[in-house]
């Protein structure tokens, strides 16, 4: 007993113990990375298309996405088909138990097409319907026309994008007209000036749309004419309109090279595609943009102030209650949860500065909110306001690394302070300014509370960044990778089919926040090492 | 060398000046920024502890003797009706229009409306009694607004021998009034044939209200309040419960809702009653819900249309309460005497009064946010069709006639619920494992630990909470029993470890490399977690019948919420843990070298070193970095919203879900229209979070400065 009483204050247990907690500690990190790295990259390498055989005589086709204990049967297990089909069938997925399955086939014939609508389809393709003619499956050169009528039909879709572009532009002084026209009767103004400018618009717009709606109509019909006969798992043939294919994937007769080619491709189109079927598919593209935008934003504004606290509290200050007290100030505002400041951004930045604004600059659109709405200026401002504390902390660090000597050096050339503090000591500190931006922004990227409340949206209809004057749109509304998140895997209706592109998402913002995280910490390191070289 | 041009100097020195004034500024905007969120932030809720206040309009005039009145909704046009069967709609610029009622006969002996202003019930000379529709509604003509009257009758009666009108309700198609009897009252109805409906009270009714559904009827007797609903195959009322009344009731009145039936008195009191589920099922009683003391008898009780606000009219003054906050808002102020009718403006933004001479008198009201007061905010409530006062957070309902429920409490309770369990999990966790890496580990082991936790606290906190939700929730749901055995095997096979590897010969160990003591640590946490999930699903199988949730629903009457505190405690973990590690390896650190060694020297053990020595001298630092721990986890949002469920339960079990008041912000804060109650109060939790979280910090920087001012003489 006295044996281990001893043992116990020796400490050895409470050693391995402590061990025990870090290895914990670190096997979070590792594993909540290695999960996310594991679990998201998977969704986009090309699976085989399936053919199960039931026992019932009825097929199912798909792709096999995950496997579970049967609920309803103990000792088995049922497989989630992603039977595709969306069109066909109501529904992406379907359980088929275990013990439902007569036989189980990879049929080569068996064809993955992705579309701009409905999701996957699965079936076998019969013939290719084009202006020239039809072309059985059965043909050699089914493969060659196949591949021409894509192009065709791509290039179709893109003329029409455009047309519709030109289309939309010229609407744009007719919906503005409409809005100071609705907000001057609400307002009892007289409306009869307006009235009949709107009319004019309007009458200008038809005029200069209807060629364009007549070549719409025509490059439409084109594009009508190239269609894919398919037969589906259960025998029923339908026929697919050419341009509402994105790809079309032989999936069970791929060599590992078109694998790897489809995997990236599928990459590309999701880092650079704009979102689809309610951001369940396609790209994150305007979440991408709207991050580095709402983040460069914050950055213009945040890098100086945070500078100049800095610069303030290390070479202009002394140690007084009043640094004391902005100290305290600077810890708080680390401290203070992220959602207090989405509140006050709301509440101070949106509606007391964005509806002064609009009352003084927007008036006559009122009472439609043009600044005081959320918009990606308030959100950069707010959380600019969340990371100054980060900037000044790194900065801080950079200007202590900055030996005294030099400082002295300077001060006895005769420059003045502002002097030794610009050629000098600011270039020393760069290092430690650079950290700070980096660490800011890594944490601006990941946050998304309090933009929630001050400007992000599910799907941004238009960049705040267009072609259109003044080209940099700073009341829009914008897109988020960390709201993108939340929204598609919390928010969508069809979040099992929505899972790859969650993942993905969730893989680039933490790729993105670690490799910033990296390049921050690896620069710091070098000041660090200095820091340790100039005390000496 | 040539002097430098006197120009050049003199700029450098005014550049100098500016850039000093600038910095002074930059640093003071940092302190001023913090100070204007805290102040704009109470700004913004300062208005919630206003009762509001009525400003008296004025007074117009027309010489008649009224009865009745009503106001349109835009508040520009009193509908008075007089004795003299005339409705005379008078201006706020004092001009007025009469309108007779067709085939009434001068003098009205008596009229009352119904509770939407719209219905007036009458009974003229010969004794018949009457209900008219009277509509102002609002019409644009071209720039102006003007108003359209609609003026038609909806029930004539014949005359009939019966007391005096008690209420009117219903709408134009299906109109009721109830009129006393010696028995207790009478409902006459429109389109429901001759037969008027006779509610028996067996003495005669003093006062009585109808629902708009004209479904039940409340009627009050010298001393007793009886309820009856009016339907059935055979249309008759019938008593569906009383209760007897302290005083003789002078007035009643439904609030919006029409759930709660007030009760003013002879004795100048109001109390507030609703019929709930009696003791016995199916057998509903009249309860009291609230009381409003007052002096001087109600003469009238007029309940708003667009809250649980009501006016009550006294002899010579008139008062505003509120049912869910049971306050008394504030009385009319100039109030005339000798009024005949009062009410509330249908959009509550006004009230009028008209006097025995024909006098309108008008007031504005502001009342912003009634139904908020400290209590509702903090203390249990006792809301419509709730039995007991409880503690609800329910902003939103599916009626206009929905009483808000703000209680922050569950949030409150949930906010720290949840740090609560985060903290069991991360602070052993972070505090030991900084121990470890400050006391024990080989000084390259740093190195490598200190970038993958900073790493860790970079993870954004949505990747966390979108994990915890969608990945681990369901894995601990299926291995509850085996995530909490672990909790106990594997420390207990740490220890083990540790003891068998005590009882190696000292020369084995000794040839152990410093990291190789991690990796036989990792081996023993490693096996723990294998053999307890191995084991999981006999260790079920015998203690909890093979379904734990089963049996925790059956034996112990939890429920178990897929996405719970467990699941938050865990994912808040992840947030929480590099804050309070690297807070706590600063404290371990800072503890002076000298001061280890000359323990170590002294034959202490490197435990017994940290024991007596690190751990005590770094304690202060250790409880702010639990402390911040803390602060991180009470404001964590993204994490508790994606990973509680989000349902403001207030229950302490940690496998309920809750929702904290960062999470509620978050959702609810968007969507509430702006200078609302919701928005207010949204906006003082944040201002209560802000206040938290600053709490906590400060204390903790004051514990870690004194902390610093320690050491620094020591070292020195």
């Amino acid at each position: 007993m006295t044996g281990l009483r001893h043992w116990l204050k020796e400490g050895a247990a409470q050693r391995w113990l402590a061990g025990a907690a870090l290895l914990a500690a670190l096997a979070l990190v590792v594993g909540l990375v290695v999960v996310v790295v594991t679990v998201s990259a998977g969704f986009f390498w090309p699976r085989p298309v399936l053919e199960l055989q039931l026992r019932d005589g009825s097929v199912v086709l798909g792709e096999e996405w995950g496997r579970e204990d049967d609920p309803t049967e103990a000792g088995s297990q049922r497989v989630r088909m992603k039977v595709g089909n969306r069109d066909v069938f109501g529904l992406d997925f379907r359980w088929v138990r275990g013990a439902e399955v007569a036989a189980r086939r990879t049929p080569a014939a068996a064809w993955l097409l992705e579309r701009r609508e409905y999701g996957n389809f699965y079936g076998f393709p019969q013939a290719l319907r084009s202006p020239t003619g039809s072309v059985a499956v059965t043909d050699p050169s089914f493969q060659v026309h196949l591949d021409h009528a894509l192009a065709e039909t791509r290039r179709l879709v893109q003329e029409e994008e455009a047309l519709l572009r030109r289309a939309s532009r010229l609407h744009e002084p007719v919906a503005r007209l409409r809005l100071r026209v609705a907000a001057a009767e609400r307002a009892g103004r007289d409306a009869a000036a307006l009235q009949a400018e709107l009319e004019a618009a309007t009458r200008r717009e038809q005029t200069a749309a209807a060629p364009l709606l007549a070549e719409l109509a025509e490059l439409r019909g084109r594009a009508a004419a190239f269609s894919l006969l398919m037969r589906t798992a259960d025998g029923s043939e339908r026929e697919l309109a050419v341009s509402s294919l994105l790809r079309v994937v032989p999936a069970n007769r791929m060599t590992t090279g078109a694998k790897l080619a489809l995997y990236l491709s599928r990459w590309v189109e999701f880092v650079s595609g704009e979102p689809r079927e309610s951001n369940t598919e396609g790209g994150i593209f305007p979440a991408i943009f709207g991050t580095a935008l709402m983040v460069l934003l914050m950055t213009l504004v945040v890098v100086p102030f945070g500078v100049v606290t800095a610069l303030y509290l290390n070479e202009y200050a002394g140690e007084n209650a009043f640094t004391n007290a902005v100290r305290l100030a600077l810890a708080n505002l680390a401290g203070v949860p992220s959602i207090v400041f989405g509140a006050f951004g709301l509440a101070f930045f949106v509606y007391t500065v964005g509806g002064g604004v609009d009352r003084l600059f927007f008036s006559d659109t009122l009472p439609t909110p043009t600044f005081g709405t959320g918009g990606i200026l308030w959100a950069a401002l707010t959380l600019a306001l969340l990371t100054v504390p980060v900037v000044v902390v790194a900065t801080e660090e950079g200007l202590q690394s900055v030996p005294q000597a030099v400082r002295d050096g300077a001060r006895a050339l005769g420059a003045t302070r502002w002097q030794t503090v610009r050629r000098v000591v600011l270039p020393y500190a760069t290092p430690g300014i650079l950290t700070g931006t980096i660490l800011a922004v890594a944490r601006a990227a990941g946050e998304v509370a309090p933009l929630m409340l001050t400007g992000v949206v599910k799907l941004a209809p238009a960049l705040a960044v267009d072609t259109t004057p003044p080209f940099l749109h700073l009341e829009r509304k914008f897109m988020h990778l960390g709201f993108h998140i939340y929204d598609v895997g919390f928010q969508s209706p069809n979040i099992e089919a929505a899972k790859p592109s969650v993942y993905a998402t969730v893989l680039v913002l933490l790729g993105l926040v670690v490799v910033l995280n990296l390049a921050a910490i690896t620069l710091r390191n070098r000041l660090r090492r200095r820091l340790r070289s100039s005390a000496v | 060398m040539s002097p430098l041009p006197t120009r050049r100097l003199a700029r450098a020195r005014r550049l100098d000046r500016l850039a000093a004034l600038c910095i002074t500024g930059g640093g003071a905007l940092i302190l001023l920024s913090v100070g204007f969120l805290l102040v704009f932030l109470l700004v913004e809720c300062l208005p919630l502890l206003s009762t509001g206040k009525g400003t008296p309009e004025g007074s117009v005039g027309v010489a008649f003797v009224p009865l009745v009145a009503s106001e349109d909704e835009y508040r520009e046009t009193v509908a008075v009706l007089g004795r003299d069967g005339i409705l005379h709609l008078v201006r706020r610029d004092g001009s007025s229009e009469a309108r007779t009622l067709e085939g009434v006969a001068p003098p009205l002996e008596e009229a009352t409306v119904d509770s939407s202003g719209r219905l007036v019930a009458l009974r003229d000379g010969r004794g018949s009694v009457q209900v008219w529709s009277v509509r102002l509604r609002p019409s644009w003509k071209g720039q102006g607004r003007g108003l359209e009257l609609s003026l038609k009758p909806v029930l004539v009666a014949p005359p009939l021998k019966a007391g005096p009108i008690l209420a009117v309700a219903g709408s134009d198609g299906s109109a009721g009034v109830l009129v006393a009897t010696p028995t207790g009252a009478l409902l006459l109805r429109t389109g429901s044939g001759p037969s008027p409906v006779a509610l028996d009270a067996l003495s005669p009714a003093v006062a009585g209200t109808l629902t708009s559904s004209l479904a039940e009827a409340w009627l009050a007797s010298e001393g007793e309040l009886l309820l009856f609903e009016v339907g059935g195959e055979a249309e008759v009322a019938s008593l569906v419960a009383r209760a007897p009344l302290a005083h003789r009731p002078t007035a009643l009145g439904l609030v919006l809702g029409e759930v709660t039936c007030l009760v003013g008195d002879g004795a100048g009191v109001v109390t507030a009653w609703q019929a709930v589920e009696g003791p016995m099922a199916g057998l509903r009683i009249l309860d009291r819900s609230a009381t409003f003391p007052g002096q001087g008898a109600i003469r009238r009780l007029l309940p708003s249309q667009r809250d649980k606000t009501f006016l009550a009219l006294r002899a010579d003054r008139a008062e505003l309460f509120h049912l869910t906050t049971r306050r008394r808002l504030f009385e009319l102020p100039a109030f005339p005497s000798r009024v005949v009718w009062a009410s509330l403006s249908p959009r509550r933004d006004g009230a009028f009064a008209v006097t025995a001479t024909g006098q309108v008198h008008r007031w504005s009201l502001a009342i912003a946010h009634p139904e908020v007061s400290f209590s509702t905010l903090f203390l249990p409530v006792r809301y419509e069709g709730f039995t007991t006062p409880e503690l609800v957070w329910q902003s939103t309902g599916g009626s206009s006639s929905f009483e808000t429920k703000l209680s922050l409490v569950p949030l409150i309770v949930g906010t720290f619920k949840g740090a609560l369990y985060a903290l069991l999990f991360s602070a052993p966790i972070a505090l030991a494992a900084a121990l470890y890496v400050s006391q024990f580990a080989p000084r390259r082991l740093r190195l490598v630990t200190k970038p993958m936790v900073e790493l860790m606290a970079a993870l954004p906190s949505v990747v966390v909470g979108f994990l915890a939700a969608l990945l681990f929730a369901p894995l601990i749901q299926r291995h509850i029993v085996a995530v909490l055995a672990s909790l106990v095997t594997v420390p207990v096979a740490v220890v083990a470890g540790a003891a068998l590897f005590s009882a190696l010969p000292r020369t084995l160990r000794r040839r152990l490399p410093p990291a190789g003591e991690l990796l036989l640590v990792g081996a023993a946490v490693a096996a723990a977690v294998t053999l307890t999930f191995a084991l999981e699903r006999a260790v079920t199988r015998l203690c909890f019948s093979g379904d734990f949730q089963a049996w925790l629903a059956n034996s112990v009457g939890v429920t178990y919420d897929q996405r719970n505190a467990v699941v938050v405690g865990f994912a808040l973990g992840v947030a929480v843990i590099p804050v309070i590690f690297t807070l706590a390896e600063d404290a371990f650190s800072n503890v002076p070298a000298s001061l280890i060694s000359a323990s170590l020297a002294l034959g202490a053990t490197r435990w017994q070193a940290a024991r007596t020595v690190a751990i005590p001298a770094a304690s202060p630092g250790l409880f702010a970095a639990v402390m911040i721990g803390l602060g991180r986890a009470v404001g964590e949002t993204m994490i508790v919203l994606m990973a509680t469920g989000n349902t403001p339960l207030l229950s302490l079990s940690p496998f309920n879900g809750m929702r904290t008041m960062s999470a509620c912000i978050a959702v609810e804060l968007p969507e509430a229209p702006y200078g609302g109650t919701l928005y207010r109060v949204l906006i003082l939790t944040a201002l209560l979070l802000f206040a938290v979280t600053f709490a906590i910090n400060t204390v903790a920087v004051m514990v870690s400065n004194r902390l610093r001012r320690r050491f620094g003489r020591l070292a020195a």
